[in-house]
């Protein structure tokens, strides 16, 4: 469409009517147009005039445009990690068609093979510079946002363990008044149940340091290897033990953790398959055997009644058994999945929609609808078949209806 | 009243009103339609609480802000959203489909600075679906578009210090990826 073209054609043969231009409508008419563009233009815009900039830069608009969206479809992204000794293949699979993405995924995938992908919060992720050393090397992490570029080296850290045995968890909120970003890294050591206590590492925006402190241990709780991201939740750090065990470290009190055991129909020798948050509650996801089914079941649990005086219990919401499960576009997926014990991957669960599920087999993505159990493929995961272990780093990324906005200068090339 | 206004049919509705521009042009409207005009409504109601016995059909709506070509161009939508809506009365999604196409068609006839008037008169009218209507159309015009072609389309001119702009595409370098061509 080219209005611009037409109008100066025009403009002659209207002599007669004054005509007015755009630049007439004040604030408020300007940013009820402005709320209609997407995110990419709004920014864009910025670069207009001053007054454009210092509009669209109020605490105002942004909550204009924030509430204007639905945030129920808010788009979001998962982003992994499959890491072997030779390569690492980052996949995105996205339920949105919004431009951000594709320049999202370009970055994600340009960004170094020295970088490792850790935790998210929000539309925030946390990178760890790899290096071969020894456990006494430095260590740096950054916290980034992929979609506005923004990056921030942390001090770097001396850890006396190798990384391999440290995971990382970050925690942040944004005050859209005061413009202001706090956050915290935390970094946990795995450790096995006969520990009392444990140390933690805690980089905290505030102070801009890192410093340790000791959590107590729930009795009997480990966090052994293979575990999942930690996933902020109200203001804590929840990290989920293999046997299904939940601990919630206050960055800001560590002496004020949150544990939770492990659902009520839990199977204490089988591992957890998935931990994550959807529409605003924790989730945890077990698939286990059914010998006399021949079949696997899936039940995942939700932690409903959750508050800060201690409140939190956990319910069955779903049980499926897997074999159920149909493709209606691959005739293969469906003879796949009713195989003996099917043993699909849980990647994540949805973070607004309580049905979906998403799988993997076979280096496919596959997106599951609990409710009507059906079961389709949702992307390819571009890895070599022959170092596909299934050892992928999955992290949560949620596409923002306005991006977290991070202090000081952008990063010219990632890290 | 209020039974009219959602009558099936608005043109056959019996009730006039008339409206009467800053450029003293006088337009004779159904009630149906002048009572999408918030602006309008209020005026209308307020002046029957004031004179229960005075007649409806000749009630006159002095617009101080508001110029007859921009008026028009509303009654002309308005009606046609009312009809739309009639005809669709059982059906969300059709409505939706044939408000779109009418939409559609209705931009090709409308030119920028109409847009500005358009959106002051909707504005001052308080006639909301218009009001979203034009300021979506503004959007899209420029959605995508190069900063210089938003200017140009606006009618303005960047008034920042020189390095100001390089300093803010710099900082936002990611939204000016994959903008259309002028």
């Amino acid at each position: 469409m080219d209005l611009l073209q037409c109008s100066q054609k025009l403009r002659g043969k209207r002599k007669r009517r004054r005509s007015m231009s755009l630049n007439n409508l004040r604030d408020g008419l300007l940013l009820e147009i402005l709320l209609h563009l997407p995110l990419q233009s709004v920014f864009q815009c910025k670069c207009v005039s001053n007054r454009w900039c210092s509009l669209i830069s109020t605490p105002y608009f942004t909550r204009r445009y924030v509430s204007h969206l639905h945030t129920n479809l808010q788009p979001f992204t998962l982003l992994f990690e499959c890491k072997d000794d030779q390569s690492i293949t980052r996949v995105l699979a996205t339920n949105s068609e919004e431009p951000e993405v594709k320049s999202l995924a370009a970055y994600v995938h340009r960004q170094s093979e020295h970088l490792w992908l850790e935790a998210s919060c929000n539309d925030l992720l946390l990178w760890r510079a790899k290096d071969d050393g020894e456990p006494s090397s430095m260590t740096v992490y950054y916290v980034m946002n992929p979609i506005t570029r923004q990056c921030i080296a942390l001090p770097p850290i001396t850890l006396p363990y190798h990384r391999s045995w440290i995971q990382a968890g970050l925690i942040c909120s944004y005050d859209y008044n005061k413009k202001q970003l706090s956050y915290s890294v935390v970094l946990i050591p795995y450790f096995h149940d006969k520990l009392r206590e444990f140390k933690v590492f805690i980089f905290s925006s505030n102070t801009r340091e890192w410093s340790e402190s000791m959590v107590l241990c729930p009795e009997g709780f480990e966090l052994t290897h293979f575990a999942f991201c930690a996933v902020p939740y109200k203001s804590l750090l929840f990290w989920c033990s293999n046997s299904g065990r939940l601990l919630g470290i206050d960055p800001y009190n560590t002496r004020c953790c949150r544990s939770f055991e492990q659902p009520i129909g839990w199977e204490l020798d089988k591992e957890t398959d998935c931990f994550g948050v959807c529409r605003g509650c924790l989730r945890i996801c077990q698939i286990s055997m059914f010998y006399t089914r021949f079949s696997s079941i899936l039940r995942i649990w939700e932690l409903k009644d959750y508050d800060n005086e201690g409140g939190g219990k956990w319910y069955l919401e779903h049980e499926v058994s897997v074999n159920q499960l149909v493709s209606k576009k691959s005739p293969w997926l469906t003879e796949h999945v009713q195989q003996k014990y099917p043993l699909p991957l849980v990647l994540a669960f949805h973070p607004n929609d309580g049905d979906i599920l998403y799988l993997a087999i076979e280096l496919k993505v596959l997106l599951c609808n609990l409710r009507s159990k059906t079961v389709e493929v949702f992307c390819d995961i571009p890895h070599d078949p022959d170092t596909w272990n299934e050892k992928c780093n999955i992290i949560n990324f949620v596409l923002p209806s306005w991006p977290t906005p991070i202090p000081f200068a952008p990063l010219q090339n990632g890290a | 009243m209020s039974n009219q206004s959602e009558s099936p049919n608005p043109t056959s509705s019996s009730n006039k009103i008339t409206l009467k521009t800053s450029d003293n042009e006088v337009f004779e409207v159904e009630e149906a339609v002048a009572m999408k005009f918030c602006t309008v409504k209020q005026y209308f109601d307020d002046e029957n609480n004031n004179n229960v016995t005075s007649g409806t059909s000749t009630t006159l709506i002095p617009l101080p802000n508001v110029e007859s070509h921009p008026l028009a161009i509303l009654i002309t939508y308005c009606k046609k959203h009312l009809e739309i809506k009639a005809n669709n009365a059982d059906n969300k999604k059709e409505m939706e489909i044939d408000m779109e196409h009418y939409e559609r068609e209705f931009l090709k006839n409308v030119m920028p600075q109409e847009l500005t008037e358009l959106i002051l008169a909707a504005n001052y009218l308080n006639f909301k679906e218009a009001l979203d209507f034009f300021c979506r159309a503004v959007a899209s015009a420029i959605q995508n578009k190069s900063v210089e072609y938003v200017r140009k389309f606006f009618g303005l001119e960047s008034d920042f210090k020189p390095g100001e702009e390089e300093k803010l595409r710099e900082e936002f370098a990611w939204s000016f990826e994959g903008v259309d061509e002028d």
